[in-house]
């Protein structure tokens, strides 16, 4: 349709990407994004990392916010939100710093929201054919959280804390408003689908992280499913946003 | 008066002029002073003329009127936490915030043209500008 692809072409897309101590695997993402999505910008928010994260990023010519301290993921996130609302993107994609999240997959994470009005776009690890490899736990959590906030949300979800998603501007206008601190993925998701907006999910299929590992290691799945689990029944409870919030961004 | 009486009221008097002397250097805001304040003089009441204590005991028909003290403090307590709690998540969510804008006023600036210095590297800012003393305020 030459049409669409017409009125397609003046869209502003952006791709988020959260940064903390990645200098390592930074250049690398940096550099599949920019062949995979050459249509982005692309976005380092660099979440007050103490090596070279942001001297890498900036010499990939990409922006670069630099948060004076560590906000963590919430926070880091939602500076790339109100840096996307700023500046009037259409579409915006959180890939992850560390490479697990397959750049190839940008442009088909963000084309339900471009093209069918799709608010959120997740990519589940759970709806490719074989195992998503990681700890019992870990899967254990996951399928709970997910069950959770298919429930809560009245959409299906197979893979509620997928950290590779699409949003579209409305999304990312209330995002930047609210979103929470510490493990922002499934909240977001019953937050969204309360506003009304319509979620879906695609399936991906992730790598391995080049570098570093993983934060949620041990028992913390345990932990992280229990906190995330009672902060998802709170967010039934909480009133929709005033409009004086927030502050002006 | 008692040497139990005299203790608490030395007590609510060292807990006055620790509370006044914060306020003279600046680190305790009106309402926290106003209301650690009170709590010195009503330590002071209570000691002096017990009758308050056991009238409150009666209406309330305790019959044992220190128990009223025991509970009003540990009210009091909780009821300062759970003040602390909102304070410290207002204050979280506006630290936030203003790291967040900060990250985008910079980026805006370097894009502007101003001085472009990454984060990590000394900025002229944080290196010629006297640190202006806290005692001299």
């Amino acid at each position: 349709m030459a049409e669409t692809r017409h009125t397609l072409a003046g869209l502003r897309r952006l791709v988020i990407i959260p940064a903390y101590n990645e200098a390592r695997s930074l250049p690398g993402v940096l550099r599949e994004v920019r062949a995979a999505a050459p249509d982005f910008d692309v976005l380092v928010v660099n979440d007050g990392s103490a090596d070279e994260t942001s001297l890498m990023a900036r010499s990939e010519g990409c922006a670069v916010l630099d948060l004076c301290f560590n906000l963590g993921i919430g926070g880091a996130v939602q500076a790339g939100f109100k840096y996307a609302v700023e500046g009037a993107y259409d579409v915006a994609v959180q890939v992850d710093g560390d490479g697990q999240h397959p750049a190839d997959q940008i442009e088909s994470l963000s084309r339900p929201i471009l093209e069918e009005g799709v608010d959120m776009v997740v990519g589940s690890r759970y709806l490719v054919p074989g195992r998503y490899e990681g700890g019992r736990l870990r899967r254990l959590g996951n399928a709970v959280l997910s069950r959770m906030c298919s429930l809560l949300s009245g959409q299906r979800v197979t893979d509620s804390t997928s950290g590779f998603r699409a949003f579209s501007g409305r999304a990312l206008a209330y995002l930047a408003h609210r979103y929470p601190t510490d493990y922002p993925e499934p909240e977001s998701i019953v937050l969204l689908a309360r506003r009304g907006m319509r979620i879906t999910e695609l399936p991906v299929k992730m790598g391995e992280r080049q570098y570093g590992r993983s934060s949620i290691t041990g028992l913390r799945p345990l932990y992280y499913m229990i906190k995330v689990g009672l902060a998802l029944v709170l967010d039934v409870i909480k009133e929709a946003p005033r409009r004086q919030e927030g502050g002006k961004a | 008066m008692r040497p139990i009486s005299a203790f608490v009221v030395f007590v609510a008097v060292v807990i006055a002029l620790v509370v006044v002397f914060y306020i003279r250097r600046w680190r305790l805001r009106e309402e926290y002073s106003l209301l650690w304040l009170f709590l010195s003089a009503a330590l002071i009441v209570l000691t002096i003329d017990q009758g308050v204590m056991e009238w409150a005991a009666d209406r309330l028909d305790v019959a044992y009127s220190p128990a009223v003290l025991f509970f009003l403090a540990l009210a009091f307590v909780a009821v300062m936490l759970f003040h602390y709690s909102l304070e410290i998540s207002r204050l979280s969510d506006q630290n936030k915030m203003l790291a967040q804008e900060l990250g985008i006023l910079r980026a805006k600036v370097e894009v502007a043209g101003g001085p472009a210095a990454p984060s990590g590297t000394p900025q002229a800012s944080e290196v010629d500008l006297p640190v202006p003393d806290d005692d001299a305020l």
